[in-house]
């Protein structure tokens, strides 16, 4: 009994020491988060880019969730492309929107050579997880220009936003503010789960109406590309399966490469 | 309906355990002294107070906990209720009055804040998620108990625990990225047993 005191007293000062990065954590679901308004100081600093060129270039990856170390070297292999504008992560960023998943994710992205843009997905609002984004992320509807481009990040989760409607209103607003074209960044695609039916009635309604050239979604889990409302539209394969895309925009065509690591 | 057969399970488990630890005859187990704590921390909110018993000359604990994180904190408010099993590991005698013990267990909590679900809604597709109101903690803890001479009291001891949830052990076992000593928290308070 007295060796094996040593051994527990031994095993439990070695935790204390070294077990602790955030020492203390008052609930699984806190929304407790030291980074604040990441995708609002990224926007600017993408905005700010006085930068003239004929294409523009971005990356775009989607649904991370708890693959860390994919996530990891999606953001090496990004670091190695030239001349890139931004990265978009379209949504699912946690598994169970916990504050730890937010935080190891944006450790990750923190070593991005170029600023990354986070959409909110359905996961992200488990738990306080729409709390911790607006804290951490900024409002999960936003716009930023690009080279001559509006990007417009909506957030269209129904289900987890206690099967609330989008707020389609400031969509529509948002896409009748300019005569830029515009690229549209939501987690969920508009034919899919949670918003078909009228929804999607109303996301066919309004994308046909406007200056969009381009809808980027997540989601799915799997890489797919189609045409809804006369609007061209690319759904990302999740990081989990070790792939990402550059988007290369010139007047308002495009041109997609996907890749593989 | 996979969800809701998980949930049972899980609270079938944490129930059985501290019944079966019972004994049968009822005056002896209202001869157990009972255990009171107040913890600070480690995902039971901001403050916690529970109340349970000790088996098998102490060896064995269980205790109901209640624990509080109120929105002044962090903006958010969480209501945690929680059973808590320990199982001691070893003791150190410092002297008649005074000594250590180190301790390992579960705690299966239920959290109520703003998303959190044992049910999801109908208008969620049947096991679209797994429940994500209730989570396991484990935990290893080391206690400084002093004996007292005392009418009510039988020992006041003072307590730390590292304690971990089970989603972030899931995280750091799938994952290189998540190492063992990056899922660990810190929580200290203090307990009282009763004569």
């Amino acid at each position: 009994m007295n060796r094996f005191s040593h051994i527990a007293g031994i095993i439990w000062i070695t935790l204390t020491v070294f077990g602790c990065n955030d020492i203390i954590e008052y609930s699984p679901y806190d929304t407790n988060v030291v980074s604040r308004n990441i995708n609002i100081n990224n926007a600017a600093l993408i905005s700010s880019n006085a930068e003239r060129l004929d294409t523009l270039k971005f990356a775009l990856c989607s649904d991370p969730h708890t693959s860390y170390d994919e996530l990891k070297n999606t953001i090496q292999n990004i670091n190695r492309q030239e001349g890139l504008q931004f990265i978009v992560c379209c949504g699912d960023v946690t598994d169970c929107g916990l504050s730890q998943e937010f935080i190891w994710y944006h450790e990750i992205i923190n070593n991005s050579r170029y600023p990354v843009i986070t959409v909110i997905g359905n996961h992200d609002y488990r738990s306080n997880g729409l709390k911790i984004f607006n804290r951490m992320f900024g409002p999960s509807n936003m716009s930023f220009i690009c080279m001559g481009y509006n990007f417009i990040v909506f957030d269209d989760v129904v289900w987890e936003n206690n099967n609330k409607s989008p707020k389609f209103d400031w969509l529509k607003t948002e896409l009748g503010k300019s005569n830029l074209p515009c690229i549209l960044l939501t987690h969920i695609p508009p034919w899919t789960d949670q918003l078909e039916g009228v929804y999607c009635l109303v996301f066919e309604s309004l994308i046909s109406k406007s200056n969009l050239i381009l809808c980027l979604h997540g989601h799915q889990h799997s890489f797919s590309t189609r045409v809804f409302a006369c609007v061209p539209a690319i759904v990302s394969d999740d990081i989990g399966d070790r792939e990402y895309y550059i988007i290369k925009l010139y007047g308002i065509q495009h041109k997609i490469v996907r890749i593989r690591f | 309906m996979k969800c809701k057969i998980k949930i049972y399970i899980f609270f079938f488990i944490i129930l059985v355990f501290p019944l079966q630890a019972m004994p049968n005859d009822s005056s002896e187990l209202t001869k157990k002294p009972l255990n009171i704590q107040v913890q600070y921390a480690g995902n039971l909110g901001l403050i916690s107070v529970g109340a349970g018993k000790s088996y098998f000359h102490d060896k064995l604990s269980f205790l109901i906990i209640y624990g509080y994180l109120p929105k002044i904190i962090n903006g958010t408010n969480v209501h945690t209720f929680a059973l808590k099993t320990s199982c001691k590991l070893a003791v150190t005698k410092v002297n008649s009055n005074l000594n250590m013990s180190y301790y390992t267990g579960i705690t299966a909590l239920y959290g109520i804040a703003r998303n959190t679900y044992l049910d999801y809604p109908d208008y969620f597709p049947d096991g679209y998620y797994n429940a994500n109101a209730i989570h396991a903690s484990f935990f290893f803890g080391s206690r400084l108990n002093f004996n007292l001479i005392h009418q009510k009291l039988k020992t006041i001891s003072f307590f730390t625990e590292l304690g971990t949830l089970d989603y972030h052990i899931w995280c750091a076992l799938k994952t290189k990225y998540i190492g063992f000593f990056d899922i660990w928290n810190l929580n200290v308070g203090i307990a009282f047993t009763l004569k």
